[in-house]
């Protein structure tokens, strides 16, 4: 094999510790073991290179090489992706890494050359969770009038105002201190995440709504990809997706993880009953369909048989 | 190597009179060529990804709110306030000078906003009472600097955009350090002014104290729903801005009427203006920065001034050093956009609490404001009160002194920031 | 008509300055109002502000940079003999049209990668944010090259060798023509109003 002498800038704005970031440390490990030290990634954590937004059209005009996100948000270049923000359908792991890497994951990363980007491999970051500071919620009607920060993202703000909620985009730099004074009442996001960035420090309730899963897009830079030769654009490939069997792992223990640490924090953690499950679900179902119309049919038909949820 | 090349680039280019954004534009230049990362887009989006900030929005909007301040009669009134309170002591007009530094510096986000008010109102009535020109300059220029440490600050918010801290922790944090320095200063005054043997103007009785306070009653409204705003998070730092310039455009509107309609645009436009000024070196700041955090210089350091990461409070004394000498040469502004991020995530791995550093940085680089050769309050105060350069500097100096015992106060005892900060959010 | 379109140039960026700035206002203080009184917000209103506040800065540093007020240290050049003082002004204005020009190609590339990417917080293409960039490059290049032509050409006086307002002189001189004609609103007749 012919490995030349590259580094790589593997960027992410998830904190150290993070399942996604401890998958970068993961991956570049591998790539530089495999590659005998000459293919090496340099780990960026906690968006020093930048936001996500900035890092992919960095990757796209080839400034840097790698990134990691919420596979969801390539929804900004392909609407497909959105598939996978769609809320309360996907409960099992199993299933969505059958999915991923099979022929799902293949026809949205299929799309992405046309943006200037590859799709590597998917990880995971995990289940999103609900938290706040106003009361304990355990189903739909404790939610009601919550003021939750959201992405911005409008899929998602509709389907927190469908839950009753009273959903404001805001940017994550301004979160924690919007928690601590209370110019939100809650957020949403993965338990690892929670711990990582301090939420649960200014948060009281967490719902184990798993309302949103999240798979993360490994992404490369187009212009850095046609610069590599065979081996090495094989070897790549095969480190991010090995590394994802490793990383999804660890994802996984570290829900159950932190989860248990924000709990010994003294925060309030409640599991939601299969029937108040289903009345969330019940309530985001518009938004499922409103949504799920703007996808690729063939993408949909495939998904919603694999997770055996049906509109209608 | 990296180190070396980005202060020499910076230092020429500075030295043959580029502006300084500028310069910082082309540091990052020659730092992406050591590093063979040569793109244009690097600069591109470094410079417009800084501009797209929500929290950077509370600039141009605290100028905003300062400039109505100012031109609505709102500063006047509270100036007015404080000399109807402490004018009648002895040095009278030295207190209210810092008494008046102190409710400005809760109104507006900057020193220099506050320097101009002070010295144009304040510095005739005191030179005419037979104070010594320079140190009642000095006074004022070191009231003044006060504007950036008590909460609006701008400095604070380009501090916290740039570190990645809290603002509003940052903003309540200030509070007692610059209540401390006020304190400061009025003790050093209260032996200036023994000196001095100026007559202090006669008391003023209730009712001109009640009329002074009624008075200044809508300005005084602003620091509150400020500092209530974030402490009980009704609002974000930018939404407090927009509030407070909301208020003040009101309140000079139709409370004082001091302002008209027709008088806005170039208002608005002087605001927009001044802090296009500064967001353009903030976004400038953004491309060197970002290449430092590809070479890891914090980690560079981290290593090179190792044995001082064991003890915190003798790191923080030297970090204090570097800055009051970077101070000397250096504006505000661009001190914090180029040793903030770099020293932030070294201090914090040596165990000393960001915020506090954030508010002992603040205040180092706000004495920076008054130290020669380039300092910018000085110049206000010098081109406002007519005074020469090196007098001023002299008259500064026991105010000055005072300012770095608080500094080195704090050093020993962090606590005197944190425990506050502490009461204060929550 | 040169000089009436210049003057017309300069009014619309002006005028475009002052519009962003009002709407950063209105559009900040309204979501607060509205979350307060009827618990519900403006959507695009952090986006668009954010937008608005792009333009703001890049529009307003050109104004800025015409009015040599963009904040250096002129310590060192004020000293020089003026023929070092022409070649200092030759040089850093050299640097900045090739610091402009590489603002410009990178602008340029970004706008087109972001020319189908849609921000979400404000539903327009990311690249209406880089295409303020490449304004500002493209005015303030041409700016200074026509600086850089004046000096070359002997058609600029020392007195015009001024790239930034010296870092204490721009605030200073403003506030001092501001406030100086102030100072006799003192302090004494407010309080006896
Ligand atoms: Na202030
Ligand atoms: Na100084």
């Amino acid at each position: 094999q012919e490995y030349n002498s590259r580094m790589i800038k593997f960027a992410a704005t998830g904190q150290e510790g993070t399942p996604p970031v401890l998958g970068m440390h993961i991956f570049a490990k591998k790539l530089a073991e495999r590659s005998g030290n000459k293919l090496k990634a340099k780990v960026f954590a906690n968006g020093v290179l930048g936001g996500d937004v900035q890092v992919l059209s960095s990757l796209q005009g080839g400034v840097i090489e790698m990134m990691v996100w919420n596979a969801g948000n390539m929804i900004s270049q392909e609407k497909d992706f959105g598939i996978l923000d769609l809320p309360f359908i996907y409960q099992d792991v199993g299933v969505m890494d059958r999915l991923l890497d099979g022929d799902v994951g293949k026809k949205l990363t299929d799309k992405l050359p046309a943006h200037n980007v590859i799709g590597l491999a998917f990880w995971e970051q995990g289940f999103r969770l609900l938290s706040n500071n106003r009361r304990e919620v355990k189903g739909l009607k404790d939610m009601s009038g919550l003021k939750i920060r959201v992405q911005q993202n409008p899929l998602l703000v509709d389907m927190w105002s469908a839950l009753g909620t009273n959903p404001t985009p805001m940017g994550i730099s301004e979160l924690y201190s919007a928690l601590e004074t209370g110019a939100v009442d809650g957020q949403e996001t993965t338990a690892p995440f929670m711990l990582g960035s301090k939420y649960y420090e200014v948060q009281k309730y967490i719902t184990v709504t798993r309302h949103n899963y999240n798979p993360q897009i490994v992404l490369i830079g187009k212009p850095f990809w046609d610069k590599l030769n065979k081996d090495e654009q094989a070897l790549i490939i095969d480190v991010a997706r090995e590394t994802a069997i490793e990383q999804r792992k660890i994802s996984r223990d570290a829900q159950t993880v932190a989860l248990d640490k924000i709990r010994a924090a003294g925060n309030v953690v409640s599991d939601v009953s299969p029937a108040e499950m289903e009345n969330m679900k019940q309530a985001v179902k518009p938004v499922i369909a409103k949504y799920a119309q703007t996808f690729d049919p063939d993408i949909t038909t495939t998904v919603f048989d694999a997770v055996g949820f049906k509109l209608d | 190597m990296t180190i070396a090349l980005f202060s020499s680039t910076l230092l020429l280019m500075i030295a043959i009179g580029a502006p300084i954004a500028y310069a910082l534009i082309i540091t990052g230049a020659a730092l992406m060529w050591q590093m063979d990362l040569f793109d244009g887009q690097i600069l591109a989006q470094n410079i417009i990804n800084s501009v797209d900030s929500f929290a950077m929005i509370a600039v141009p909007l605290f100028i905003l709110a300062g400039e109505m301040m100012n031109e609505g009669g709102l500063s006047r009134r509270i100036i007015a306030l404080a000399q109807s309170l402490v004018g009648h002591r002895r040095g009278g007009l030295g207190f209210v000078a810092i008494f008046a530094g102190v409710l400005l510096s809760s109104l507006s986000g900057s020193a220099l906003a506050d320097a101009a008010s002070l010295s144009a109102l304040l510095l005739p009535m005191m030179i005419a009472a037979g104070h010594n020109r320079a140190r009642a300059g000095g006074l004022i220029a070191s009231s003044a600097i006060i504007g950036p440490i008590i909460p609006p600050s701008i400095g604070f918010i380009v501090f916290g955009v740039a570190t990645n801290l809290s603002i509003s922790k940052l903003f309540l944090a200030g509070i007692m350090p610059g209540l401390m320095i006020a304190v400061a200063l009025a003790v050093t005054w209260f032996f200036v002014a023994r000196n001095e043997n100026v007559a202090p103007a006669p008391r003023a009785n209730l009712r001109e104290k009640g009329t002074a306070f009624v008075d200044s009653l809508w300005a005084l409204m602003l620091p509150v729903i400020i500092v209530v705003g974030l402490r009980f998070g009704v609002v974000t730092p930018t939404e407090a801005a927009a509030v407070a310039a909301t208020y003040a455009l009101f309140v000079s509107l139709f409370v004082y009427r001091e302002l008209k309609i027709s008088d806005l645009p170039a208002l608005v436009l002087r605001a927009g203006k001044v802090s296009a000024g500064v967001m353009f070196l903030v976004a400038a700041a953004a491309i060197p920065a970002w290449m430092i955090a590809i070479a890891d210089i914090p980690g560079q350091i981290v290593e090179m001034i190792g044995p001082f990461m064991e003890s915190p409070r003798l790191l923080v004394f030297v970090l204090m050093l570097i800055i009051i000498l970077v101070g000397t040469a250096m504006d505000l502004t661009p001190t914090i956009l180029l040793l903030g991020p770099i020293l932030v995530p070294v201090v914090a791995k040596a165990g000393v609490d960001p915020i506090y550093f954030g508010v002992m940085f603040m205040i180092n680089g706000a004495i920076g404001l008054i130290t020669p050769p380039v300092g910018t309050v000085l110049n206000v105060v010098c081109a406002v009160g007519k005074l020469d350069y090196d007098e001023l500097v002299r008259g500064t100096m026991p105010f000055f002194l005072a300012q770095l015992a608080v500094l080195f106060l704090l050093v020993i005892f962090p606590e005197l920031v944190t425990v506050p900060a502490q009461w204060i959010s929550h | 008509m040169a000089h009436t379109l210049k003057t017309f140039y300069l009014r619309l960026l002006e005028w475009m300055v002052i519009f962003s700035l009002t709407s950063i206002l209105i559009l900040v203080t309204a979501n607060v109002f509205l979350r307060y009184v009827f618990n519900s917000g403006i959507f695009l209103s952090d986006g668009m502000s954010g937008l608005l506040f792009a333009w703001m800065t890049f529009i307003g540093s050109i104004l800025v940079l015409y009015d040599h007020e963009h904040i250096g240290v002129d310590m060192l050049v004020r000293r020089l003999p003026v023929l070092l003082r022409r070649l200092c002004f030759g040089l850093i204005h050299i640097i900045m049209i090739y610091a402009t020009w590489l603002l410009l190609t990178g602008s340029w590339t970004q706008m087109m990668i972001n020319l189908h990417v849609y921000s979400p917080a404000t539903r327009l293409p990311i690249a209406v944010l880089y295409a303020a960039g490449v304004l500002f490059a493209v005015a303030s290049g041409l700016f200074l090259v026509t600086q850089l032509a004046l000096l070359l050409t002997g058609r600029l006086n020392d007195a015009d060798l001024v790239v930034s307002a010296g870092e204490d002189e721009a605030e200073a001189d403003r506030v001092a023509t501001d406030l100086g004609n102030k100072t006799h609103l003192t302090v004494a007749k407010v309080g006896s109003k």
